[in-house]
């Protein structure tokens, strides 16, 4: 007879523990995934798919163990279960100190589901083809505007969670990601420029974020971009005032704020692949270390509505929390799981976890992944056109370009999708070939201006990859405008 | 609990998926996953992970309109669902004007490599042993101990394989016919057209894929059936193939090439000892980190250097440099280069795990442009 996933769960859970885990947690997860891509006039691309199974981390004898497997039946969870702790012991041999983990309350109800307001799985494929075909036509009514990729990917992820402190919640989480990108090329195809629609961000919503997004009626503004960039001038090389858009800042925040706030980056746990953090050790930067001027507030969230990273709990059942990583231009704490609050404790004060604990599917163990981390738009209503006015000699950069951070998150260099002179106040010529480079404190410390709450937007990226196997994350990143002291700017055809 | 599949398993589920389909043709493709790993940090065991991982992907096809699902229930009203909805999504499709034939039987390689399952080799016990790379890893690290900082500038590089693996295996991607005939390639002529015929690198170096070659043994076809066999994008320095799909093909009148097997760069012998022996002033680099593009009608990208980096005098390694941040053209600057080692594989992706093959030899390049210092360790 049929078994609901609670009680897979509840089973897998007293596996674990006949097997000897102190500590246990089990995810269910059915992740679907359907995926619309068109060039020109044609569809290129029209997939649907759903992936489940069971994953069981277990702590025994002070270390974790994981097994994973697509089998949902009675015997093959308990199985997986026992796995775990079978691992755990063997790990054990060489831990070098027990895990211990941070309180947590017990939610033996919860569910949560992204606050959706039209299910893009109900929508019909030729609804969606006609909505992406039709912004392409529009793209190329644009004289000089040749190609045209546009796409639009939905996610949901539905996740049954249970763990030996008592918790079982479920929760349901959406993403949808419309996307469209057009391409320029010069008549005697000695350049090519692109166009992406930055604007529009990847969200934690259904599908009222793909139409709101108007990408038909958008698509002609990002083709005369494309088109425009062709014959734009070539930055000269220098210092600038540099005034970022929220469509780009929002990327400088994920690498040079995000990435190294992530403690156990910090503490070398992750020193292999995705890097360590200039900001150690903890007790040499927590309430020491200023990360830019005193109007500067980031805060790590995992609840700000429509955002990628926002959840309930988080995969180890800890409900969703909001902080303070940067306050009033002081770095102030780190993010954080179970097992890595304690680390830091006697240094912020906090006992419980923030809840950065994530992993991509059933078939992964979670660790610490960045949460929704964003810049507080100032207290004065401030409005891009006003960082304009307020500049003399500058550079006004758009959408997300290159990108590229060294290992500890000091040395970046960003480009952009669209970039502007800004002269005695206004916007003046097209450039193109810029990207601004530097280093991260000396890069938020020249920030003088900052927008105000009007201005905010919510930025993100899908693709945050750390851990080994790498695991995917996505995240979203709020931020106003902000403008920024005499930076270099670089040319990067030179 | 559901295992990996066998071959017969996994032609019997192939079968069945294919029989449900009501559609005029479909094609699967399933893979069976299992993947262990151990992760130490900090000199201990952080976590550890088995999983076995099994896809299916159905395409199904209603004349020139098709559909794909994928799913992993492999049990049989799964199966039903997932096909079902695959003959139905195929129906609703737009028709693609540039549909190909589904493809008929057809033979390939004999390759006699297993899975990839380790640093530097398909078969476990020819891999490196764990104590001698910990070793070299631990000799680099203390050698690296007072890094000083270097004035950027161009500077003559000696790119240990590693390095070399990081930038060529870019040039991969780069490798289409269709983006370069359309004008947004590097390898777009201007006036239009390719640039396959031009003299590209230099002419000591070959650049090519081959899924049966013993330093590559990969799977020896795409994930569409297509076959895969040894070719050759550069030849002595001279482009000679990109990759044609079976569509761009048959509209310029070709044979479709297709990307896959690896890909190696030849051209020389000699360790990366004998390169730095070269060198009168320059720098050695142990590898690259988070190669990202800049510009890409001209192909820049940017990273940095990491994992130790030393300077040259005499040909003798002395002491070791901060890190450096660079934009370079992975094709212009096998255009520069003074001495190539002996091709060998190497772990040239990003995260350090397996991915497609990439062998490469050592390089000497003279005038590689680093842009600014970084302060990472």
């Amino acid at each position: 007879g049929g078994v609901s996933l609670k009680e897979l769960c509840l089973l897998a859970l007293d596996a674990a523990r006949t097997a000897g885990a102190g500590y246990a947690d089990v995810r269910i997860v059915n992740t679907r995934t359907q995926s619309i891509s068109t060039r020109e006039s044609r569809v290129t691309e029209l997939s649907d798919g759903e992936m489940s199974g069971i994953g069981v981390r277990a702590l025994a004898a002070g270390a974790w163990g994981f097994t994973a497997n697509r089998g949902l039946t009675r015997q093959e969870c308990q199985q997986v279960a026992a796995e775990a702790v079978e691992r755990a012991r063997a790990n054990a041999r060489a831990v070098r100190a027990p895990v211990e983990l941070a309180r947590v309350d017990a939610y033996p109800d919860g569910t949560w589901r992204s606050p959706i307001r039209r299910d893009p799985f109900g929508v019909s494929m030729e609804e969606k083809a006609d909505l992406l075909l039709s912004a392409n036509a529009e793209a190329l009514r644009v004289a000089g505007a040749r190609f045209v990729n546009s796409s639009m990917t939905f996610v949901r992820q539905q996740t049954t969670f249970a763990s030996t402190e008592g918790s079982i919640i479920e929760q349901t989480a959406y993403r949808s990601i419309p996307s469209m990108t057009v391409t320029a090329v010069a008549s005697d195809f000695s350049d090519f420029q692109t166009r992406t629609s930055g604007e529009i961000a990847p969200m934690g919503l259904g599908y009222e974020h793909v139409e709101m997004s108007d990408l038909q009626g958008r698509a002609r503004e990002w083709a005369e971009d494309a088109v425009a960039k062709l014959s734009a001038v070539s930055v000269e090389p220098g210092q600038y005032d540099v005034i970022i858009d929220p469509t780009n800042l929002f990327l400088t925040i994920h690498e040079s704020i995000g990435h190294p706030t992530e403690l156990d980056r910090a503490l070398g746990y992750e020193a292999n692949y995705a890097g360590t953090s200039f900001l150690a050790p903890p007790e040499d930067v927590i309430g020491k270390l200023r990360f830019g001027p005193e109007f500067m507030n980031v805060l790590g969230d995992r609840n700000q509505e429509g955002a990628l990273a926002t959840v309930g709990w988080d995969d180890e059942g800890v409900p969703a929390d909001s902080w303070s990583i940067v306050k009033d231009g002081l770095f102030v704490d780190y993010q954080t799981t179970r097992e890595q609050v304690p680390w830091i404790s006697d240094l912020t004060g906090i006992t419980r976890s923030h809840g950065c604990a994530h992993a991509q599917s059933w078939d992964k163990i979670q660790f610490q992944r960045m949460p929704n981390v964003s810049l507080m738009p100032g207290e004065e209503d401030l409005v891009l056109d006003d960082l304009i006015s307020a500049t003399d000699r500058g550079i006004l950069i758009k959408g997300r370009g290159s990108y590229s951070i060294d290992q500890q998150r000091y040395n970046f260099q960003f480009g952009g999708q669209v970039f502007h002179e800004v002269n005695a106040g206004k916007i003046g010529r097209m450039l193109k070939d810029v990207a601004y480079q530097g280093n991260t404190l000396d890069f938020w410390n020249s920030m003088d201006m900052l927008g105000g709450p009007r201005s905010y937007f919510l930025g993100g990226t899908v693709g945050d990859s750390k851990g080994q196997p790498p695991q995917a994350n996505a995240v979203s990143h709020g931020c106003p405008p902000a403008r920024f002291n005499q930076f270099r700017v670089i040319n990067t055809a030179r | 609990m559901a295992d990996f599949l066998s071959e017969a398993e996994a032609r019997d589920l192939c079968d069945l998926i294919l029989a449900q389909s009501t559609s005029d043709g479909a094609e699967v493709n399933l893979s069976s996953v299992a993947t262990g790993n151990t992760r130490f940090a900090r000199n201990g065991i952080t976590t550890s992970g088995d999983v076995i991982v099994d896809r299916a992907t159905v395409t199904a096809r209603v004349g020139r309109r098709s559909a794909s699902v994928t799913w992993n229930d492999l049990g049989t009203a799964a199966i039903q669902r997932a096909v079902a909805r695959a003959d139905e999504l195929a129906v609703l499709a737009p028709e693609d004007p540039e549909t190909m034939p589904l493809l008929g039987q057809q033979t390939y390689e004999q390759g006699t490599g297993s899975g990839w399952t380790g640093a530097v080799h398909n078969e476990w016990l020819q891999m490196t042993s764990p104590r001698d790379l910990a070793a070299a890893a631990i000799g680099k690290a203390r050698r690296s101990i007072d890094a000083q900082p270097i004035e950027p500038g161009h500077y003559t590089v000696v790119l240990e394989p590693t390095a070399v693996g990081n930038l060529v295996q870019i040039i991969e991607s780069e490798l289409d016919a269709r983006a370069a005939d359309e004008g947004r390639s590097f390898f777009s002529r201007r006036g239009g057209g390719n640039s396959i015929g031009d003299a590209v690198i230099d002419e000591r170096l070959t650049l090519f894929s081959d899924p049966v070659d013993p330093d590559l043994l990969t799977r020896p076809f795409t994930r569409q059936g297509v076959p895969l066999r040894r070719t050759l994008w550069i030849d002595t320095g001279i482009l000679s193939n990109l990759a044609y799909d079976g569509f761009w093909a048959a509209e310029q009148g070709r044979e479709p090439t297709l990307r896959g097997g690896g890909i190696k760069l030849t051209g020389g012998r000699g360790t990366t000892d004998d390169l730095v022996k070269t060198v009168e002033r320059g720098l050695l680099v142990t590898r690259f980190w988070y190669i990202r593009p800049v510009d890409r009608p001209t192909l820049t990208y940017t990273g940095l250097t990491r994992d130790g980096t030393f300077l040259i005098e005499n040909g003798q390694v002395t002491q070791p440099v901060r890190n450096l941040r660079f934009i370079e053209s992975p094709i212009s600057m096998l255009g520069r280069v003074e001495e190539v080692g002996s091709s060998q594989r190497v772990v040239a992706s990003e995260s350090g795990g397996g991915g497609s093959p990439v062998a490469v030899p050592a390089l000497v390049i003279r005038d590689f442009h680093f842009t600014s210092v970084s302060e990472a360790v």
